[in-house]
């Protein structure tokens, strides 16, 4: 399997699950190494994505510092779940507001760690 | 012998089976004499299930397999998950392992199911015996509790043993719809133990988001069944335990009026729900806004009643806005003194994890070297342990060894008969162990 169709599935593995809208793989500085959404997609969802964009790099100077692995927002009704991958990239996954967190944050610890495995 | 167990995770159930081939069946290198297989809910068709099943028995060569659905599976050697399947494969000339058997209508007649499980039961001739079934699990509508109303009113205060009798048809109704276990799954149990079944480990099958809830037997997919088979031995040995996490033990209090249906009138007299919401210290408000997911299932604060010989056995205790009472999984066999004493468990990561080495050393304690081992753990620690969940499986390795192939189900109801006792509990883990006692028989 090469990088980018690795990396692809993994995310679409993500979305995929009913709760899920998006999954994003950023690097820390805000650039999309990969993305998949759901095929229908609302203005309110391009919004968060576009918050996630300006401030990831904030957010994983914060989880580094103080070493967190995972961090849960909650913003214009969806939960956003930033999970560390490696020292320079971050998987974000947003999620409807109602989403079964617990669950959730199985497969998107299972999907960090694959990912990181795969880069 | 051969044991291999494998967990594959991905959006297609077709790539998840041919993963599971490839890294469970092909390491058994030839025909294996069972499979146990957990899928998780997502692939939602029968028929989706049904060609993986038929897949795996071709791939493997038996049709000597049991299993079902449920919101997470596990096993020793993968990370947990919410989206694929876990299978457990043996090939072995020290057991034997059983036809497997069905019954459809479980949730109507429970005492059918327990007849088959004993027919079968009664013709195994080795001297060590391990049952495994699987039951179809809660599977209800939002408004099943609707029916409940009628247990609130006045007459139901005044007319005790009237609405008792009503309560038990409101019950045993809504059991036939799909809510809850206690009362087919206790039936069944207090049956095996009468009948002498020493040890017999069991769960439901659940989708916590009350879409796909199927049993598998051979490559038949069942709805509202039971499902499940008996290992046996002259040379191996089984042993089996459970437990819950029993660390952070809060007020005692009375459920001092009740009805047999499992339907809590009145706690420390006053009623039910608002004295519930009293002795966990939050409002109706934030409970509903942290279990309206679960089916309004107080998943943190387990109750539990206190038997007779000291132990606790756990129940959940459900609140509905609509009701004043509490509606709980309380089998009505417990329900037989006047006042039943209940106490509180508040559940945390960290006591399950403990839990679950606990339960893993008590299921082993009697087995020298453990070969392999079953878990059916609840899916509310699966979703109070979220991302930890694979340090539960890392303790259960720890209490019986690094190599010790194992698989764990995530259920909607853990019940088994362990020596000779039935054991229906709620939040809990149940284990078993199989393996092989060499010094035993040594005679000096």
């Amino acid at each position: 399997m090469n990088y980018n169709t690795g990396l692809t599935s993994e995310l679409s593995d993500l979305i995929h699950l009913d709760d899920v809208e998006a999954a994003i793989l950023f690097r820390i500085d805000g650039n999309v190494i990969k993305s998949a959404f759901k095929e229908e997609h609302s203005n309110e969802i391009l919004r968060t994505i576009q918050w996630c964009k300006a401030n990831v790099e904030k957010v994983s100077l914060e989880m580094k510092t103080n070493n967190l692995a995972k961090v849960t927002y909650e913003l214009n009704n969806f939960n956003v779940i930033f999970s560390v991958v490696n020292n320079v990239t971050i998987l974000t996954t947003l999620a409807i507001r109602t989403a079964n967190m617990s669950l959730l944050s199985i497969e998107t610890k299972r999907k960090a760690m694959l990912i990181s495995a795969s880069l | 012998m051969k044991i291999a167990t494998g967990t594959a995770s991905h959006r297609s159930i077709h790539q998840v089976t041919k993963n599971i081939v490839k890294d469970v069946i092909g390491d058994i290198n030839g025909t294996s004499d069972f499979l146990m297989v957990g899928f998780t809910p997502n692939y939602r068709s029968k028929q989706a299930y049904e060609e993986a099943l038929v897949k795996l028995s071709d791939e493997s060569g038996t049709t000597n397999i049991v299993g079902g659905v449920f919101p997470g599976v596990a096993t020793s050697d993968g990370y947990p998950t919410t989206q694929g399947c876990s299978v457990m494969a043996i090939k072995s000339d020290d057991i034997t392992f059983h036809k497997p058997y069905s019954y459809s209508n479980i949730r109507t007649n429970p005492k059918k199911g327990a007849k088959i499980i004993l027919d079968c039961y009664n013709k195994i001739e080795q001297k060590n015996k391990m049952g495994f079934f699987l039951t179809a699990g809660p599977f209800f509508e939002p408004d099943a509790y609707e029916q409940m109303k009628i247990l609130d009113t006045y007459f139901a205060q005044k007319f005790k043993g009237m609405f008792n009798a009503i309560g038990k048809l409101i019950n045993k109704n809504m059991g036939k719809n799909g809510y809850g276990t206690a009362n087919y799954a206790d039936e069944i149990l207090s049956i095996l133990a009468k009948k002498n079944i020493y040890n017999m480990i069991g769960g439901a099958t659940i989708d916590i988001d009350m879409v796909t809830n199927f049993q598998f037997e051979g490559i038949n997919v069942l709805k509202d069944a039971m499902v499940g088979t008996f290992f046996s031995s002259d040379k191996l040995e089984f042993d089996m335990d459970w437990t819950f996490d029993k660390s952070q033990r809060s007020d005692d209090f009375n459920v001092s009026d009740y009805l047999t249906s499992g339907y809590v009138q009145k706690i420390n007299k006053k009623p039910a729900r608002k004295a519930f919401l009293d002795l966990i210290g939050i409002s109706e408000e934030m409970y509903n806004e942290e279990f309206a997911r679960y089916a309004n299932a107080s998943l943190l604060y387990l109750s539990a009643l206190s038997s007779d010989e000291g132990e606790h056995v756990p129940y959940v205790s459900i609140i509905q806005s609509i009701l004043n009472g509490v509606v709980t999984t309380i089998p009505e066999r417990i329900l037989k003194k006047d006042n039943v004493s209940a106490d509180f468990f508040t559940q945390s990561g960290t006591g399950i994890q403990e839990s679950a080495f606990e339960c893993a050393i008590k299921a082993s304690q009697n087995i020298e070297n453990p070969c392999f081992g079953v878990f059916i753990n609840c899916s509310n620690r699966l979703l109070i342990a979220g991302d930890k969940i694979e340090k539960e499986t890392n303790m259960i390795k720890e209490a019986i060894g690094n190599d010790v192939p194992f698989i764990t189900f995530y259920s909607g109801g853990e019940f088994s008969v362990i020596r000779n006792k039935p054991v229906f509990a709620a939040v809990s883990l149940h284990g078993m162990i199989a393996g092989e006692n060499t010094t035993k028989n040594v005679v000096f």
